[in-house]
């Protein structure tokens, strides 16, 4: 084949002109440290880590309603611990009341720690955590329990979202824990009416309060461990998102970040083919008939 | 029989000769460089012999035939089509480029990311419905969804603008072109009228043919006459002999204005070359682009506004949407024949409402078919139509259809639907819920009266749309959607690169190909002087020696 002056120039143009680019992009692949810069990289993968990143962020989110949602369970649960001591508590006094050797005085003394106790356990059951009421069912903003004890929240129940397609009931509200509401005991009224049965001598009443006072306590018991196995699922729920964030933070990086070792090899083939053809052109170029025709 | 005045008449034939075959090899080593440029060759052939009877033929010596063009047609024919699609790579490519930068999401702050974080913010609400910081938050993040919309918007837009540009500067090259080539055309026919070659008017010719292949799409072949005819695809002709029609650009549309200045619209057909590329690039691939960025931002804001339209405020306040209402587009068909016209259409219920397209198609005088064109689902079929009446017939839409000069006729269809052209850049948060936090609806009922302010199901409900599978067709979510745009954009760029490196490197062989014939070899022409100079120098010895022959013949007679 007959070889003319342009296709020399033109192919060593051609070669330089490509094996420049490819060690262009070795270079950027290591320089940058990603194996995608840009969608067309790998348009494939660049879809992949967009997906992944949405995964990510949807994850950081559900960790922290999951965070949220267990400090709103662990002080809900800390006010039904209270609240069961309380109840404990006035069992005790119920039970002393009930012995029939009580005299007037000491009932009425009775009667008064029982008004006591209520006053405290509307506390309880007006607990707040960053300016919302625990028990009050959608009315967070208002307080639930008024000093008699009655309910002014609703039976509203608050999810939250703790991955894709789940959701988990969060809040215990008022009208459950303490009322009477799904054929529970209305503990505050057990109260009043134990208090009145002290004060008064009524001795079916006390005993009346006292298996009332019971079925209150179970009921309280019943909303910790409600509680406390959302608390165990959140954590659980929590441990399996953590472990998904890794796998996809591992994904991700896989997809998108350059194997520096590779990069690097890469590059240094790309320097060698480089400078190879520019070598090869520089001698090629330095060799025609005119040197050699005196 | 010999004469001395022979030997000296071949020798300055021959003079003659080699000095033409080294003004040739000078010209070819002159034009090395030239683009375009076929080595030339003088063909030198005996001339007549001398008939000397029964000894037969007596050699009179050297002539040049004539100077050759060391042409491949074959190649360069190749070379014409392979560059159309070289053209059209090369010019696709940046296009296609700098509309890949839009959706560049390992930046940080692209569509997806805005996207995520709105979704992520009403997740945040539902866990605090009463808290003014997260429904600030909210509004914050709608906000900049708004504005990624928009920007995504404005950045393909401006491609679009800059490849139009393109398109316009091409078509000034086309045009130039073409004025040149039917200029050599008239050349060539007059020089090679007497028979002569024209051979460097051919070259330059053959040049702008080649350029005119790489900036469009065409056919040409060679008449009788050694004039060249262009043919655009599609068969309509660029340029006849010395009469040239000629290309105008407007915006994305490109037209042919023929010799009796009746216009054509001839965007459909360019397929290939520069133009083709820019074409394509523009009204295929980025208005595609820029579709899918507005059917998103149109589903984002319908279903987010349906939901809040059913929530209510912490203020009490229901029946806010969260995103200004999409403007509705209604219009008749270009078929129409009948004289009905259709309203400009209201949204009656915006949680029914859905971003797909719809049309009512009149099937019999009186009475419509509504069928839902998105997903081709027939609504209602043979509904009764009374002029002025509202058709209800769409989810959440209404729309009034009126007899004009006469009722819509048979086959008559309208269009309904919202508009989605520029719906991206025109995304706003609606003014009720701009103006006030309390408005953003995080309750599934009214916290003042019925609910509580820890309300959080609509919210719950809003940030719930992220997972939902409402795209193409719910077959995807939002942000599934968002990556197969991004991803198909690195697909065209990636394709668009392949095919340029493929067809630079068919080029570039059929390039050596052909310069492989008519190319200029330095070392060929440095060769071809000294064996030039030999003869010459032998010739002129010829001369020499005939003289010193006449010399010797004119001392006998002295």
């Amino acid at each position: 084949m007959r070889v003319s002056q342009n296709q020399v120039y033109d192919s060593i143009l051609y070669y330089v002109r490509k094996n420049s680019y490819a060690y262009y992009r070795a270079n950027e692949k290591v320089a940058s440290g990603k194996e995608i810069n840009r969608p067309s990289d790998n348009p494939e993968a660049a879809g992949r880590a967009t997906r992944y990143r949405t995964k990510m962020s949807g994850i950081q989110q559900y960790q922290e309603n999951i965070g949220q949602g267990k400090a709103f369970l662990n002080h809900a649960d800390t006010s039904l611990g209270l609240a069961y001591d309380l109840l404990v508590s006035a069992k005790e006094i119920a039970l002393s009341g009930a012995n029939a050797n009580r005299s007037e005085e000491e009932l009425l003394g009775f009667a008064g720690n029982v008004s006591a106790i209520r006053g405290q356990l509307v506390t309880e059951a007006n607990a707040k955590l960053n300016g919302q009421y625990l028990f009050a069912g959608y009315k967070t903003t208002q307080t639930p329990y008024d000093d008699s004890g009655t309910y002014s929240g609703d039976s509203g129940t608050v999810e939250i979202r703790v991955g894709e397609n789940s959701k988990l009931l969060l809040n215990l509200p008022g009208d459950e824990v303490f009322g009477a509401a799904g054929g529970g005991i209305d503990i505050f009224q057990t109260l009043n009416d134990l208090e009145t049965a002290l004060t008064i001598g009524d001795t079916n009443g006390i005993q009346q309060g006292i298996s009332s006072l019971e079925a209150g306590i179970d009921q309280i018991s019943a909303a910790r461990a409600a509680a406390g196995f959302r608390i165990n699922h959140l954590e659980n729920v929590s441990l399996s998102l953590d472990e998904l964030n890794f796998d996809t933070i591992a994904l991700l990086s896989e997809t998108e970040d350059a194997d520096m070792t590779e990069a690097i090899m890469e590059f240094s083939r790309q320097e060698i083919a480089f400078q190879a053809a520019m070598a090869a052109s520089a001698r090629l170029l330095q060799t025609n008939l005119l040197q050699f025709l005196e | 029989m010999g004469y001395i005045s022979t030997v000296m008449d071949i020798g300055l034939k021959a003079l003659g000769t080699q000095q033409l075959s080294m003004n040739v090899a000078s010209h070819n080593i002159a034009n090395a460089n030239t683009p375009g440029y076929n080595r030339q060759r003088a063909v030198t052939e005996t001339t007549e012999p001398l008939y000397l009877g029964p000894q037969g033929h007596m050699g009179t010596g050297v002539t040049v035939s004539t100077i050759e063009r060391l042409y491949d047609s074959f190649t360069t024919n190749q070379i014409n089509l392979q560059i159309q699609s070289y053209g059209s790579a090369v010019a696709k490519h940046p296009v296609l480029r700098s509309a890949e930068l839009v959706f560049n999401e390992t930046a940080g702050d692209g569509l997806g990311q805005a996207l995520s974080a709105f979704f992520n913010a009403w997740e945040s609400l539902a866990g605090h419905p009463e808290s003014s910081v997260q429904r600030e938050a909210v509004l914050q993040s709608g906000h900049q969804l708004a504005s990624a919309f928009q920007r995504t918007h404005d950045q393909l837009s401006t491609v679009q603008v800059e490849a139009e540009r393109a398109i316009t500067d091409t078509v000034t090259t086309i045009n130039n072109l073409t004025a040149e080539i039917a200029f050599l055309n008239g050349e060539i026919k007059g020089s090679e009228g007497g028979g002569a070659s024209a051979n460097d008017f051919r070259d330059r010719r053959d040049l702008l043919v080649e350029k005119l292949s790489e900036n469009i799409g065409i056919n040409t072949f060679e008449s009788g006459d050694g004039g060249v005819t262009i043919l655009l695809a599609g068969g309509m002709a660029l340029l006849e002999s010395s009469t040239y029609n000629s290309l105008a650009a407007a915006g994305p549309i490109v037209q042919l204005i023929g010799g009796q200045g009746n216009v054509s619209d001839i965007t459909g057909r360019l397929s290939a070359g520069r133009l083709g590329g820019l074409v394509d690039a523009r009204n295929d691939h980025v208005q595609s682009y820029m579709d899918s960025v507005n059917d998103l931002a149109a589903r984002v804001a319908v279903t987010v506004n349906g939901l809040h339209h059913d929530g209510y405020g912490l203020d009490g306040t229901t029946n806010n949407l969260f995103f200004q209402q999409l403007p509705l587009a209604t219009g008749p068909a270009a078929v129409n024949t009948g004289g009905a016209a259709i309203g400009p259409g209201v949204v009656s219920d915006p949680p029914a409402l859905t971003a797909d397209d719809y049309e009512i198609r009149f099937t019999a005088p009186g009475s419509y078919d509504v069928v839902n064109t998105t997903t081709g689902a027939t609504l209602t079929t043979g509904a009764a139509y009374t002029s002025g009446g509202a058709i209800t017939d769409m989810p959440g839409l209404t729309v009034v259809v009126t007899d004009g000069a006469s009722p819509p006729a048979v086959g008559d269809v309208f269009t309904v639907g919202i508009e989605r052209d520029h719906l991206a850049a025109g995304l706003v948060l609606s003014s009720a819920i701009a103006a006030s936090p309390n408005a953003v609806a995080a309750a599934g009922e009214d916290p003042l009266s019925v609910s509580g302010a820890g309300d959080n199901r609509a919210a719950l409900a809003v940030a719930g749309l992220g997972n939902s599978q409402i795209m193409s067709r719910n077959t995807a979510t939002f942000s599934e959607f968002y990556s197969t745009v991004l991803a198909t954009a690195g697909y065209d760029v990636r394709n668009a690169e392949s095919d340029e490196a493929l067809f630079e490197f068919s080029l570039q062989e059929l390039n050596s190909l052909r310069d492989s014939v008519s190319g200029v070899s330095i070392d060929e022409e440095s060769l071809n002087l000294v064996k030039f100079q030999n003869a010459y120098a032998a010739a002129a010895r010829l001369i020499n020696t005939s003289v010193e022959m006449l010399d010797i013949l004119m001392s006998i007679a002295r």
